[in-house]
C-alpha cells in the first residue's frame, strides 16, 4: 500500500517541506519505520491516514531542525523558495501567479500551511485534517480560517 | 470556494504535479539489505543526550577562550598543529571523472566520502552534435545542491591537424542528491550559459552563495586568457558583470578561484598573471601557462551588486610577496574572517589558514615539499571549503615532489586522504 502512495506521499511532503529532496528522505524514512512497523503488526495493515500523519510529522522533525540551524546562524533555505532554480519542466508548471501563492503560503505559520495543504491539496475533510495534525476538530477549522485569511492579506498586500 | 480557495488549490496541485511520476528514487524492497533501519534508540535516549549537550556546552564555553588564546598568540609558530576537527566532512564529494560514464565517456561522479564508492554518475549533457566536451567542475553550496559546468567547445574546422579549438561556451546544469545520494533533477539552469569562451574552464572557478540564490562563475571575456567574473541570478536567470581593470601589459590574466563570505554580500577571488608570451593563447589543457608563479598574484575582494561592475572594483586581502612568492589557492571562510590558501613557502606546497583583515598567518594545515622547478600556481590544485568552513577539500597535482597527486581534505590541522586513493579524475567539490 506504501508503494501506491509512495508518489503521493513525496508530494504531501514537497508541499510542506519545501524541496524535493528533503522530501524524499521524509517518506524514505516512514517507509522505513512501516517496514518495522509491519513486520510487527502481521497483516492487519496500515491505513493511509497512518502514513499521512507520519509524513505530517517528519516534516515537522524539518523545520525543528531547520530553526535550530537558523538559530546558531547557519543559513537555511527558506520554505519553499529554497528551489534555487526550477527544473525547466517544473518552470512551465509554475506559472509566476502560482508562485506567488506559494511563495505567499510559505510565509505563513508552521500549523495554518499545514492545515492548508491538507485542505486544498489532499482535500481531506476537517475530521481527518485534525487525524492526520494530531489537534481537534474545532482547531482545524479556526486553523483554516485564519489561513486562508492571512493567505488572502498577504497575496492583496503582496507581502509574501 | 473563493477566488483565494482556488488559487490556493490550483498553485499546490501545480506545485505537486512538478514532482513527475517516475522521477522519484524508488524504495528498497521490503526485507532487501537495503531496506534502512531505523537505530532502536532506548527511551532514557533522549533526556541523556539533551542533559550531556548542557553539560558539553558549559564546559566549552569555560575552555574555549583558552584554546583560542592559546593557538592565536603564536603567529609565526609554523608547527603544524595534530588535533582532529570535530564532527565529519559532508557525506558526498563530487569528482570530475575522465572516464566514469557509459562508453569511457568524461562526467560527474559522486562518491561517498568515508569509503569513496561511487554513489551516482551524472550524465553529461552536453557534447555531441560534432561538439566536444572539454572540461567539467561542479560546486555545491550544501553538499545536496550540486551545479555542474561544461565546457563545449566547437568543432575543429575541415583542413586543420588540431584536435582542440579552445573556443565554445559553458553550460551549467543543476542537479540535487538525497541524503542518501539518490540523484534527481538534472536540469539547465536558468541563465546557464556563458558563450564566447576562448580557453575554457578552470576547476574551483565558480560558486555558489551561500543561500543558494546566486551563481559566480570566472569565465572568460572574449580575449585568449582574459577572465571576467559572472554572477547568475538562479532565479531570474539574469547576469551580473565583472571585468577589466587588472589588465597588465605582456601578461594575462586568468582567475583561479571565487568563493562567497557567508552573508552572500562579497566575493573573494584570485587572480593570477603569466607572461603572455609563454601562453599558448587558443589550446586549452592543464599548462596553458607553462611557467607560472609571475609573483603577482592578489586575492581580492568584491563587494556584489546587482548591476555588476570592475574587477578592481574591490580591494587587496592579500598579494604575493616574501611571505608567499606563489599563491595556487584562495578560498575565504563563512564568516568573511580567514583565507584558507595554498602557498609556495621555501621549497614546499603548504595549505595555510590567513586572518583576512591582517594577512597574519594563523595555521599551517598541510605541508609536503614542491617538487623541483614546479609551482603551486596553474591548473595543479583545488581548495574548497564546506559550507561549515571546518573542512577542506584538497586536491594537488604536478607540483608535489615525488607524490604526484593529494587528494584528500584537511581538518583541525590533518591531512586525510580521501578514499580511494585512485580516481578516475579529480575531486571538485563537496
Amino acid at each position: 500500500m506504501f508503494r501506491a502512495r509512495h508518489l503521493e506521499l513525496v508530494r504531501l511532503a514537497v508541499l510542506l517541506v519545501g524541496d524535493r529532496a528533503t522530501a524524499e528522505d521524509v517518506v524514505q524514512d516512514v517507509y522505513a519505520r512501516v517496514c518495522a512497523r509491519s513486520a510487527r503488526l502481521a497483516g492487519n495493515g496500515l491505513a493511509v491516514s497512518y502514513f499521512r500523519t507520519a509524513v505530517v510529522n517528519g516534516c515537522r522533525s524539518v523545520h525543528r531542525r531547520r530553526t535550530v540551524l537558523w538559530r546558531l546562524g547557519r543559513t537555511v533555505p527558506p520554505l519553499l523558495r529554497d528551489e534555487p532554480e526550477p527544473s525547466a519542466e517544473s518552470a512551465a508548471l509554475l506559472a509566476e501567479d502560482r508562485r506567488r501563492v506559494l511563495r505567499a503560503l510559505a510565509g505563513l505559520p508552521r500549523r495554518q500551511r499545514e492545515a492548508l495543504v491538507l485542505r486544498y491539496y489532499q482535500r481531506l475533510t476537517e475530521p481527518e485534517i485534525a487525524e492526520a495534525m494530531g489537534i481537534s476538530r474545532g482547531t482545524v477549522k479556526s486553523t483554516l480560517s485564519r489561513g486562508l485569511a492571512a493567505l488572502g492579506s498577504r497575496l492583496t498586500t503582496g507581502e509574501s | 470556494m473563493n477566488t483565494i480557495e482556488e488559487a490556493l488549490t490550483a498553485a499546490l496541485d501545480a506545485a505537486a504535479e512538478a514532482v513527475r511520476p517516475g522521477t522519484i528514487a524508488p524504495l528498497p524492497e521490503p526485507g532487501g539489505s537495503t531496506v534502512p533501519r531505523r537505530r532502536a534508540r532506548a527511551s532514557w535516549f533522549a533526556p541523556v543526550c539533551a542533559a550531556a549537550a548542557v553539560v558539553i556546552a558549559i564546559a566549552g564555553a569555560l575552555l574555549v577562550p583558552r584554546l583560542v588564546g592559546a593557538a592565536g598568540t603564536p603567529a609565526g609558530d609554523r608547527n603544524i598543529p595534530a588535533s582532529p576537527g570535530a564532527g565529519g566532512p559532508p557525506a558526498f564529494y563530487a569528482e570530475a571523472a575522465d572516464t566514469a560514464c557509459a562508453a569511457g565517456t568524461a562526467c560527474v561522479a559522486i562518491r561517498a566520502t568515508t569509503t569513496g564508492a561511487v554513489v551516482a554518475t551524472v550524465p553529461s549533457p552536453a557534447g555531441g552534435n560534432g561538439r566536444k566536451l572539454s572540461a567539467i567542475g561542479v560546486t555545491t553550496y550544501d553538499d545536496r545542491t550540486f551545479y555542474a559546468l561544461y565546457s563545449e567547445e566547437n568543432p575543429v574546422g575541415a583542413g586543420t591537424t588540431s584536435t582542440s579549438t579552445g573556443d565554445g561556451e559553458l553550460l551549467i546544469y543543476r542537479f540535487t542528491l538525497s541524503a542518501r545520494g539518490a540523484l534527481t533533477g538534472l536540469a539547465p539552469v536558468r541563465g546557464g550559459m556563458i558563450p564566447g569562451q576562448r580557453h575554457l574552464l578552470f576547476d574551483g572557478a565558480a560558486a555558489v552563495s551561500p543561500d543558494g540564490t546566486r551563481l559566480a562563475v570566472a569565465a572568460s571575456a572574449g580575449g585568449a586568457f582574459l577572465q571576467q567574473i559572472v554572477v547568475i541570478d538562479l532565479r531570474t536567470g539574469g547576469h551580473a558583470v565583472w571585468r577589466g581593470g587588472l589588465e597588465r601589459t605582456a601578461r594575462s590574466m586568468s582567475i583561479a578561484d571565487v568563493s562567497w563570505t557567508g552573508d552572500g554580500r562579497s566575493l573573494v577571488y584570485l587572480a593570477q598573471w603569466c607572461p603572455a608570451s609563454v601562453r599558448q593563447p587558443t589550446v586549452s589543457g592543464p599548462l596553458a601557462c607553462p611557467r607560472p608563479g609571475s609573483g603577482a598574484a592578489q586575492v581580492r575582494e568584491l563587494a556584489i551588486t546587482a548591476a555588476g561592475g570592475r574587477l578592481t572594483d574591490g580591494t587587496v586581502l592579500l598579494g604575493e610577496g616574501a611571505a608567499y612568492p606563489e599563491i595556487g589557492q584562495a578560498v575565504i571562510s563563512p564568516d568573511g574572517t580567514e583565507l584558507t590558501a595554498l602557498v609556495r613557502h621555501g621549497g614546499r606546497a603548504e595549505v595555510v589558514t590567513i586572518a583576512a583583515a591582517t594577512g597574519a598567518e594563523r595555521r599551517v594545515l598541510y605541508s609536503a615539499p614542491l617538487g623541483a622547478g614546479l609551482s603551486v600556481e596553474g591548473y595543479g590544485a583545488l581548495l574548497r571549503t564546506d559550507s561549515s568552513g571546518r573542512y577542506v577539500l584538497f586536491a594537488g597535482w604536478y607540483f608535489l615532489a615525488g607524490n604526484p597527486a593529494m587528494h584528500g581534505w584537511l581538518s583541525g590541522g590533518r591531512p586525510h586522504t580521501l578514499a580511494p586513493s585512485q580516481l578516475l579524475g579529480v575531486p571538485v567539490a563537496w
